[in-house]
This record gives structure tokens, C-alpha cells and sequence, in this order.
């Protein structure tokens, strides 16, 4: 078999040490010399700007790089054989600042974690700015914008944030019970609270049987009948407070609505306790709040203004159309792909151009991958029939099971209401829907106000001057083209 | 398959610290002004090597698929399958900038007269070196080296491409080049390598059998040593040539056993 030729982008310093670099292997080719692929490797090399008292060399190698895992030449090539020049620069600018290369996976619907989040350092950096100044934010984006992927990156970044997920919670008792399952689990909040003699005993992060543990701990605790709950949440508030700990508190809008509905008073007893350690002059708790762009439509609507005036939004936007074919184009590599400029131009048509939701983005990648098959070389086509076969079509209910109406805590005389003003907006996107005109789809037992803030929150409903529009290009797709799953029970 | 490098290169690197401090001096006498220093040299001549590297990986892409073709062929012939050839690189087939930086150092200091030159005279000289770019065909047997020295060649053009224009050296038999105590064994010829503006550069390559491949890699600090024109003890150098011209023998009695071996097989079957 001939033998592969391997060309390396390296940088020295000033003391002429080797920092870095990146090594490509070059397969003998049928029609293009591996020359040509020097040449065009090079040229994007050097179109690079290094970082002052570094130098760029590139060399051409006969035997593998001793210190440097070469990369296969398919990882840099788009599916017609050219390469992919703009892959490359930022393969090297990326291992310039420091950091590995990562390889992308479709996670459609699971957080995700470290270099897999895109586009959100600049947030990152305001809300631990915010968190370090000891100040409460609402993180305000609507559903698979990617809230908890963020949360769960500060909590990575933060070692004294204790994260807690509370969508299923309706009670008092559920509350504390999520706030300790957090804290318990860990180290620096389960030292906090070891100092109260209700949770001596309980068990430590380290503990392999811990989630038996706990559950037995806790219901001794709530069994204990002089033991109030108010006054658990507050103590435990506390000695996390005093202990410096941020608190990361995920689909908090879906918890209030939930309480609201069912414990109002509840609800108010906890938020007039999470306001005072927030608040408090000495150690307050500083927390992160993630739910809907609704939430503070909800808060307001509930009248609970006066439980969250200190809070300051934080919005999540779309990503840019930039960073859109940067994931797009990074998760095809990543199954194998070979995508090409039209592939990638069509995933981020279809998902939006302007505002591209990373959840779609994964899901059309994830479907793209799977039409192709075993084929490495994607087509325009591919894409297409994802899309419209796959992701619209029934194989795709999957992706939207969060948007269904029937699992909406919506009161059945409003989901025919709900049902149709999703249909208006869908059918007009992406022109605006006046108001006006919503208005009179409502019949008299549907609250216009309520529903339309929980239609703002569930299905990414944008108002601007009067009117309403989706901001989801697949999501009034899919709800133009799929309406009667969508909306099983609704009618 | 490449043969990976196996010579241990500090005590190289020693003597190339001495003798680049030396250069260093010579650069500064006679390179062209707007080159003040080693690290502004440098940096120009790394465009050079860049211009010509595509040429040079391509010769190495070619010569490496020629060399694959013509060993499946020979062990169809000899019907006995073992190594015949693989190429050695010494990783990197261009020359370094240190080592372009000696040679023209020496060249200058060779003709006694250093004269500043400009950069386009000096990227001329530098293009001009035969071996600016370099691989070597490591054989298993001699007659493999002679069988390879007319495959790799037709109409007189390397790989049926590439100009060959002074013809091929004969380090083994042609009296006239052997010189004096010194044991490289080869057959060599450097091709020309066009690149863009009418220009072109040189590459060498060499073919030798795995014994003087051995005997060379493991002489190369007594080669540096000598060309930086320091000299050896004379018992050192006549037992270190009579080393290379053992192996000759011993290669040219290996190539007898191997056609005996296989006249012997080819009648027992």
C-alpha cells in the first residue's frame, strides 16, 4: 500500500519552542495530488492571525508526527472533494487558544455540556458576573433554547452552585425535598447543611447507596411531626446562604404555574422566603431562575410582582445564522458526514434562518444523517426529506413531544382557542398576526390574557407592536403540517 | 512502509550548535541586507520551502505508488513473497532551514570570496541545490537497487516526468566519484521539481540496500564532523571504510545466495 504524507500547521514562540499544532494525513487520491492539498492548506494557514510572539511553520512529513495525533484528511473536506478551509482555520484557532478540538454529537433534547454549547460564552460571563456581585436573575428563554444546558454549564463552571430541577414539584414538601436532593449531593452544600442537627445524620455525596439513603432520610424527617416545613426551607435556605452557595433553579415557570394552580398559598409562603434570604443584607443567596420568556408575564399576571422586583432578566436569544452552519456543519462531521455548502445552507433555511433554535439543529442533523444511510457524502436531498419526511412527519413526533397541547396544563375549554390561534399564526408565518384579530378567535370561556402568555411561553410566541408571531420557522411548520397530532384531545 | 528514524541526533546537535554560531557570522557578512539576522533568514526561507513543498510531496506521493506497483509486480516474478524497498524520508524529505543556512554557508565560505548577494540571487541558489528536497529507497538486496535503477526511469525522465540532468552517480563502481576513505555506497541522481514563475528545484534521490542504509545512518556524526572540515584519526577512518566496504561484500554474496535460492526452489517445485 503507498504511503500517506501527513502536513503539519505548527507555532513556536519567540525561544523558537514548539506550542502547538495541528497535522492533517493526506490519502494517496484518485485525480488531486497531495501537492494541491498543501497548497490550499497552507494558504488558509497563513491567512490566519497569530497571537503576538508566536510564528506559524508548516512542514510535510513522510512518517507520522511523533507528538502531534494526525487527522484524517475527511475531516477537512466538504462532500464535492474540496476542503474545508474555513474547518481548518478554526481547528488551529481553536488549539491556539489553548483548547482541544471536540468532536459534535446530536443531542437533540439532552443538555448538553462543555465545548457541545455554542454561542452562549458572552451570557455565561454576564450571569457570573451577576452571581459573583450577588445578584438574582431570571434566565428567560422559551422551551429547548437551551436554559438548562446553560444552567447546567454555569453549575460546571461554579463550584458553590447547587443546581435543582423542579419540574415535577407541587408541593411544599416537594420543594424542600428537590432543594435537598441538590444540596445533599453536593460536597460544599452538603457541608453547609451537615452543621443543622436535622441533617446530621443523612447521607454524603459520597455515599453509594445515596438515593435509598435519602429517601429514607427524608421521610423520617417529614414523618416528624414537629418538624415544620416552612421553617425546614428556611433554615436550609439559610446555611446554604451563610455557606456562599448560588443556587441553580431549573423550569421554574412550569413549578409556578403548577403551584399556582394547586397551592396558591403554598407558593406565596415560599416565594416571600426565597425573596428574604435573596434579599438579606449579610449573605444573601444569590439564584438563578430559568423558565419560559413567559415568566414574567405570569408574574405579573399573578400578581407575585412584589416576590421577584430584585430579579434582573437575562434572555437567552436564538443563535446566529453563523454559529447555526458552524453546529450544523460540526455535527455532521461528527457522525462521519461529509456535508457541502448547499447541505449546510439548507439546514439552516429550514430551521430558521434568522432564529435558529440548536434543538432543531441537532434533530435535522440527527435525521439528515440517518436518510443518508451508510452514504458518508450528504446531498441537498437528504436534508429535504429529513425535514419534511422525518422531522414534520410522524417519525418525528418525538421531537415534539414538548409541544404537544394535550400534556399542557391547559384547561380544556381553552385548548380548541389555543389550538386555533396556533394554526393562524402557523398558516401566516412568518408575517404578524394583529392582535386584534387573535383576540376575536377566543371564545367566552378562555381567558384571552392567560392564555396567550401561556401560548407566549410553550410554543415561542414573539409580540411586537400589536401583534404576534411564531419565531420558529419549524415550529409553525410542523404545526401547519402535523396540526392533528399536535393536538390530540384538543378538539 | 517508511523506515521511522533510529539515529540518536544529540551528539549531531552538539556539533550543530558550534557550527551554527559560526554561520550566524558568515550570514552576517555576506546575506543580503534586508536580512540582518538568523531568525529574519529564517522566516524567508520558510516561504521558500513552502513554495516548493507541494512539488516535493507530490514526487514523494508518486515515487512511493510507483515503488508499491513495481513491488507487486516483482513478487509475482520471484514468487516469493519479502521486503524488497521502502523509502526513507528521514521524515521531513525537505532540507531544514539550518540546514540550508550551512550550505550556503559553506558554498560561500568555500569560494573564499563572501559576497553580498540579493534575494533574489540567493533564492535562486537556494532552489539550485540539488538536494533541497531529498528521499532515499532503502533496498533489501543490491540486485533490487539495479533493478529499480531502470524502472524508475523512462526516456531518461524520472517516474516518466521528471528531468534527471546530470545523470545518475554510481557511489558503488564509478572510481572517478568514490572519494578518498569515505564509504557512502549509492546510486543517486537529483531531479528537477518545477514550481511557479519558470523556476524549478532540486531533489535528490538515492538508492542504497538496507546495509549501507545501516552504515550510513550510524556514520552521520562522523560525516558532520568531517565536512565542518575536522579532522579524524587515520586508523579510525581507513577501519570505518573498510566497515563499508565489508558490507559491499557481504551485500554482493547475500544477492548470490538469494538467485542460488531461488534457482534451487524453482527446480524443487
Amino acid at each position: 500500500m503507498a504511503n500517506n504524507i501527513y502536513f503539519e500547521v505548527y507555532w513556536i514562540d519567540n525561544k523558537k519552542e514548539k506550542k502547538g499544532g495541528l497535522a492533517v494525513q493526506l490519502p494517496q487520491e484518485y485525480g488531486i495530488s497531495p501537492g494541491d492539498r498543501i497548497k490550499d492548506l497552507t494558504d488558509a494557514a497563513r491567512d490566519l492571525e497569530l497571537p503576538e510572539g508566536l510564528r506559524l511553520r508548516t512542514e510535510m512529513l513522510v512518517s507520522q508526527p511523533a507528538d502531534t495525533d494526525p487527522k484524517p484528511l475527511s475531516d477537512y473536506l466538504w462532500a464535492d472533494g474540496t476542503c474545508n478551509l474555513e474547518r481548518f482555520k478554526r481547528h488551529i484557532l481553536r488549539m491556539l487558544s489553548g483548547k482541544e478540538l471536540h468532536k459534535f454529537l446530536p443531542r437533540p433534547g439532552v443538555p448538553v455540556r462543555g465545548p457541545d454549547l455554542i454561542d452562549r460564552e458572552q451570557k455565561v460571563s454576564e450571569i457570573l458576573e451577576k452571581i459573583n456581585s450577588g445578584i438574582s436573575c431570571h434566565l428567560r428563554a422559551p422551551r429547548r433554547y437551551g436554559k438548562t444546558s446553560l444552567l447546567t454549564r454555569l453549575k460546571d463552571d461554579c463550584e458553590n452552585a447547587v443546581f435543582i430541577e423542579i419540574s415535577d414539584v407541587g408541593s411544599m414538601t416537594g420543594f424542600l425535598k428537590a432543594l435537598l436532593r441538590g444540596a445533599m449531593r453536593h460536597k460544599l452544600g452538603y457541608n453547609c447543611l451537615a452543621g443543622l442537627k436535622e441533617y446530621r445524620s443523612w447521607p454524603g455525596p459520597e455515599n453509594s447507596a445515596y438515593a435509598e439513603t435519602f429517601n429514607d432520610a427524608f421521610n423520617d424527617l417529614i414523618q416528624d411531626k414537629s418538624v415544620s416545613i416552612n421553617r425546614m426551607i428556611m433554615s436550609t435556605f439559610t446555611a446554604l446562604a451563610d455557606g456562599g452557595i448560588v443556587l441553580l433553579i431549573d423550569e421554574f415557570s412550569v413549578f409556578l404555574r403548577e403551584m399556582w394552580e394547586k397551592n396558591e398559598e403554598q407558593l406565596e409562603d415560599l416565594l416571600k422566603i426565597l425573596k428574604e434570604i435573596r434579599t438579606r443584607d449579610k449573605t444573601p443567596l444569590p439564584c438563578i431562575f430559568a423558565g419560559s420568556s413567559g415568566l414574567t408575564t405570569y408574574i405579573e399576571f399573578y400578581g407575585l410582582k412584589e416576590f421577584f422586583n430584585d430579579l434582573e432578566s437575562v434572555d437567552i436569544p436564538p443563535i446566529n445564522e453563523q454559529d447555526a452552519r458552524i453546529l450544523a456543519e460540526e455535527l455532521f462531521y461528527g457522525m462521519g458526514k461529509l456535508p457541502g455548502l448547499p447541505v449546510i445552507d439548507q439546514v439552516v433555511t429550514l430551521t430558521g434562518k434568522k432564529d435558529s433554535i440548536p434543538y432543531f439543529i441537532h434533530a435535522l442533523a440527527h435525521e439528515t444523517s440517518a436518510e443518508a444511510g451508510t452514504r458518508k457524502k450528504l446531498r441537498e436531498s437528504d436534508v429535504e426529506n429529513a425535514y419534511y419526511d422525518r422531522l414534520l412527519g410522524p417519525p418525528g413526533n418525538i421531537f415534539f413531544r414538548d409541544f404537544l397541547l394535550r400534556e399542557k396544563a391547559y384547561p380544556k375549554p381553552c385548548r380548541p382557542c389555543a389550538s386555533a390561534v396556533l394554526r393562524a399564526l402557523s398558516c401566516g408565518f412568518p408575517e404578524p398576526f394583529p392582535e386584534k384579530e387573535l383576540r376575536a378567535i377566543f371564545t367566552q370561556e378562555c381567558e384571552y390574557e392567560k392564555l396567550i402568555t401561556c401560548l407566549e411561553e410553550d410554543y415561542d410566541l414573539v409580540k411586537s407592536e400589536g401583534s404576534y408571531r411564531m419565531r420558529s420557522k419549524v415550529l409553525a411548520d410542523r404545526w401547519r403540517l402535523g396540526e392533528p397530532w399536535l393536538t390530540q384531545g384538543a378538539e | 512502509m517508511f523506515i521511522s528514524k533510529t539515529v540518536d541526533n544529540r551528539h549531531v546537535g552538539m556539533i550543530w550548535l558550534k557550527i551554527m554560531n559560526e554561520i550566524n557570522e558568515i550570514i552576517k557578512q555576506i546575506f543580503p541586507r534586508d536580512l540582518p539576522d538568523y531568525n529574519a533568514f529564517e522566516d524567508w526561507c520558510e516561504t521558500i520551502r513552502e513554495r516548493v513543498r507541494p512539488g516535493a510531496a507530490d514526487i514523494v506521493s508518486e515515487l512511493s505508488k510507483k515503488l508499491d506497483d513495481e513491488e507487486t509486480s516483482c513478487t509475482k516474478n520471484e514468487k516469493s513473497p519479502r521486503d524488497f524497498w521502502n523509502l526513507f524520508g528521514d521524515e521531513n524529505p525537505l532540507k531544514s532551514v539550518s540546514s540550508i543556512c550551512s550550505k550556503l554557508a559553506r558554498d560561500f565560505f568555500e569560494k573564499k570570496q563572501p559576497a553580498r548577494v540579493t534575494k533574489e540571487e540567493l533564492e535562486k541558489r537556494i532552489c539550485k541545490l540539488s538536494d533541497l528536497g531529498r528521499v532515499r529507497i532503502v533496498c533489501t538486496f543490491n540486485r533490487d537497487a539495479v533493478y529499480l535503477r531502470k524502472a524508475l526511469f523512462t526516456n531518461d525522465k524520472f517516474l516518466d516526468k521528471y528531468e534527471c540532468p546530470k545523470g545518475i552517480k554510481d557511489f558503488i563502481f564509478d572510481t572517478d566519484i568514490r572519494d578518498g576513505l569515505k564509504g557512502h555506497r549509492a546510486r543517486q541522481f537529483s531531479v528537477t521539481i518545477p514550481i511557479e514563475h519558470n523556476t524549478a528545484f532540486g531533489f535528490e534521490v538515492q538508492i542504497m540496500t538496507l546495509l549501507q542504509h545501516v552504515w550510513d545512518r550510524r556514520n552521520h556524526p562522523i560525516y558532520e564532523w568531517l565536512r565542518e572540515r575536522k579532522d579524524l584519526s587515520t586508523e579510525l577512518k581507513v577501519n570505518d571504510f573498510a566497515c563499508a566496504e565489508t558490507l559491499h561484500l557481504v551485500d554482493q554474496q547475500a544477492d548470490r545466495n538469494w538467485t542460488t535460492f531461488l534457482k534451487e526452489k524453482n527446480n524443487g517445485e
